[in-house]
C-alpha cells in the first residue's frame, strides 16, 4: 500500500470524511466492475459496491496494512457480499468446484438466461457473461479478479484464501470450463 | 522446461503479457520462437479476445450516493446528542430535562389565571337574563 493511502486509512479510522473520500475515488469504480462482473444484476452490484465502500468507513480500523493491501481487502469483501447475495438469489444445482463442466452449473432465477435459450440470438458478449456465470464461483472469482482486475496471483490467492499453487490451478480450471462453456454455446 | 511453462502461463493467464507473474514476464519473448505452443497460443488469444468482448463500466454516481450516505442527517445528530454512548456525555440528556423542565416552570408562570368572566355590572346583568329561579336563592 502506497504510504499516502496509508495515511489515508488512518485518516478514515480518525473519522475523516476528505480522507474517506480520496479513498473511495480511488476504489470505488474497480469495486463496482467487480461486482458487476460476479453479479449480472447491476442495481444489486451497486448496493454490494456501497455496502463494501461503508464498511471501508465504518470498519477501517479493521484493517490491518501489514497483513494485505487496501485494494485485496476491499476486493474481499465485496467477493464475501456477492457470496451472500448469490446464496440468497441464485439456485445452486451444484456447488461441486470439478473439472466436469457439466456438473457445476449456477443458475439464478432472476436474472440469467439459462442455457437453454436460444444462444444464437445473443451476442458474444452475452455469451461471454453467460459462460462466466456458468462457472463455479470460485473459479469466476479468480478469473475475474486475475484477468479483469488485473490483481497479482498472491492477491487472488489471499481473496480466495488458498495457495498460490492451487490459485493457478484454479485459474487454468476456469480458462479451460470457459472455453468449453463459450464452445457449448457457440453450438447451441 | 521452459515449454512446459510457456504452455502452463499460457493456460492459466493467457495471452496478455501484463497478467503474468512479473517473474515470468521474460519468458514471453520465447513464444514466438516456439512452434511448438503455437496451438495454446491460439487458443489462449480466442479466450482473450471473448473476454475483451464484456465491458462492463462503473455507475459515475455512486461516489455522491456513497457520500451521502455518510453524512448524517440532522435528526440523526439530535437523537445521537439526546441518547449519547458513552457516560461521560450524561450531561447532555441532563441538560436536555432540566431545559424543559425550567421551560415548563417558565410556561406555568407566564400564563395567568384567566379573569373571571363577568367582571363589570353590564356583563353581570347580560348573565343574570340566564340565570334560572333556583340561582337567586343560593
Amino acid at each position: 500500500m502506497p504510504d499516502d493511502e496509508a495515511e489515508l486509512m488512518a485518516a478514515v479510522t480518525q473519522g475523516n470524511e476528505n480522507a474517506f473520500q480520496r479513498l473511495l475515488h480511488l476504489h470505488v469504480d474497480a469495486i463496482n466492475r467487480f461486482a458487476r462482473r460476479m453479479i449480472v444484476n447491476s442495481h444489486e452490484a451497486d448496493d454490494i459496491t456501497q455496502e463494501t465502500m461503508l464498511r471501508l468507513w465504518q470498519q477501517a480500523g479493521k484493517f490491518d496494512p501489514q497483513r494485505s493491501k487496501l485494494t485485496t481487502w476491499l476486493h474481499s469483501i465485496t467477493r464475501n457480499l456477492c457470496i451472500d447475495h448469490l446464496r440468497r438469489n441464485v439456485r445452486l444445482t451444484s456447488l461441486d468446484d470439478s473439472d466436469h463442466p457439466t456438473a457445476t452449473t449456477l443458475t439464478s432465477h432472476a436474472q440469467t438466461p439459462s442455457l437453454e435459450t436460444d444462444l444464437e440470438s445473443l451476442d458474444t458478449k452475452n455469451r461471454v457473461q453467460i459462460a462466466l456465470l456458468a462457472l463455479p464461483e470460485r473459479q469466476r472469482s479468480a478469473l475475474v479478479l486475475s484477468y479483469y482486475q488485473q490483481l497479482s496471483n498472491i492477491a487472488v490467492a489471499e481473496i480466495l484464501d488458498t495457495s498460490l499453487p492451487a490459485t493457478e490451478s484454479l485459474l487454468a480450471r476456469a480458462r479451460r470450463n470457459l472455453k468449453t462453456k463459450l464452445e457449448e454455446t457457440h453450438e447451441q | 522446461m521452459n515449454n512446459n511453462r510457456l504452455k502452463r502461463l499460457l493456460a492459466t493467464y493467457g495471452s496478455h503479457i501484463e497478467n503474468w507473474p512479473e517473474h515470468d514476464q521474460i519468458l514471453f519473448s520465447e513464444i514466438e520462437n516456439d512452434a511448438h505452443i503455437s496451438a495454446e497460443l491460439t487458443d489462449a488469444q480466442l479466450i482473450d479476445f471473448q473476454l475483451d468482448m464484456l465491458i462492463v463500466k462503473s455507475n459515475p454516481n455512486l461516489e455522491r450516493l456513497i457520500i451521502d450516505k455518510i453524512r448524517p442527517r440532522p435528526i440523526d445528530l439530535c437523537y445521537q446528542w439526546l441518547f449519547p454512548n458513552s457516560w461521560k456525555l450524561a450531561w447532555q440528556p441532563a441538560m436536555a430535562a432540566i431545559l424543559v423542565i425550567l421551560l415548563g416552570f417558565g410556561i406555568g408562570i407566564e400564563v395567568k389565571e384567566p379573569d373571571a368572566i363577568v367582571n363589570n355590572w353590564e356583563d353581570q346583568l347580560y348573565w343574570v337574563g340566564f340565570a334560572t329561579e333556583d340561582d337567586f336563592y343560593e
